[in-house]
């Protein structure tokens, strides 16, 4: 892991990786963070299925650099694969254009249409917000602001509960 | 900068979700040193960062792990592994490592181990072999019991004849 402000649990630069661990700590995130985007469990699991056997074939440690934590590590590799489906012309869609999912959940259905678009866009996407700045055609900062905004908002959902 | 409008600009958040560019990144860890509160800033929005994957988490079903450790034993190398590198560097790593073995790592802390098909060929003969030598063992020992009885039943003969 770089430099980070959290030391990683699971994964560390001189440790090998723990498959299971690792699945047993990640895998309903991942599957949650896939189904949304992929709307169909089959191809979802098989996503899941992918991801971890790709992480057995790298060189059993965590990739030193470029990843906040083992969460953005994943989700990145989650991503790709969501990116390869998207590519497969495999009936991907924006999150944020699900009505029935954003109505189902607590912290997305608090947020503003701009909160919801950039959260679910760095989020489910992984876009940065320079890119999502350009697609919602406003100033990168804007898009930021917006971002700590969705963010006072999952606060202000847990304070809520 | 002054701190504060820097935590109010949003970077943090982009950082937590791992979108900063490696200017950002440095940026932010040299004022990590000057300004230990940005630690805690950045703690507590990984909590709500994990707070909110684990709401969004779905269950997968029982098996699906043993679905990863078929996938992992019918490993192939081939084109689509190579799509999910997540950079440069690490598919350097991991195309040096297939390059040096073809069989996968075995996990050091797994209670499982993994060998190559072709034992399952000389398991499958063992054990063949194994039948047939039980298979001769009972044959003889039978064969061997009935020759002692008749054996027996010479000596008996003799005895008689020998003293009527």
């Amino acid at each position: 892991m770089k430099q980070g402000y959290k030391n990683n649990d699971l994964l560390m630069a001189e440790k090998p990786i723990n498959l299971r661990a690792l699945y047993d700590r990640y895998a309903d995130e991942l599957l949650g963070y896939i189904l949304p985007i992929v709307s169909n469990r089959e191809l979802a699991e098989e996503s899941i299925v992918k991801i971890f056997t790709n992480i057995s074939s790298l060189k059993n440690t965590l990739p030193e650099n470029a990843y906040t934590n083992t969460r953005n590590w994943l989700m990145t590799l989650a991503n790709n694969e969501v990116e390869r489906l998207v590519a497969a012309k495999a009936g991907c869609k924006s999150v944020v254009d699900d009505i029935a999912y954003i109505q189902s959940h607590k912290y997305l259905n608090q947020m503003s249409d701009l909160q919801r678009r950039v959260f679910c866009g760095v989020y489910h996407h992984r876009k940065t917000t320079a890119v999502l700045a350009d697609e919602l055609n406003l100033p990168e900062q804007q898009v930021r602001l917006s971002l700590k905004e969705a963010f006072k908002v999952i606060r202000e959902v847990k304070d809520e509960n | 900068m002054k701190i504060k409008e820097y935590v109010e600009s949003g970077v943090l958040e982009a950082f937590v979700l791992g979108l900063t560019s490696e200017a950002e990144e440095r940026e932010l860890m040299q004022l990590m040193q000057q300004h230990p509160e940005l630690n805690s800033a950045l703690f507590e929005l990984e909590a709500d960062m994990e707070r909110i994957a684990q709401y969004m988490a779905v269950a997968p079903p029982p098996d699906m792990f043993a679905r990863i450790e078929n996938s992992i034993n019918d490993l192939v190398i081939t084109p689509d592994t190579e799509i999910m590198r997540p950079n440069e560097r690490e598919w350097q790593q991991s195309k040096e490592s297939e390059n040096k073995s073809r069989y996968i790592e075995v996990e050091a802390e797994s209670n499982y181990m993994r060998i190559h098909k072709t034992w399952k060929w000389v398991f499958a003969a063992v054990f063949i072999l194994g039948k047939i030598f039980l298979a001769c063992a009972i044959y003889f020992y039978l064969e061997s019991r009935q020759a002692k009885q008749q054996l027996q039943e010479l000596k008996t003969e003799i005895k008689v004849l020998k003293h009527p």
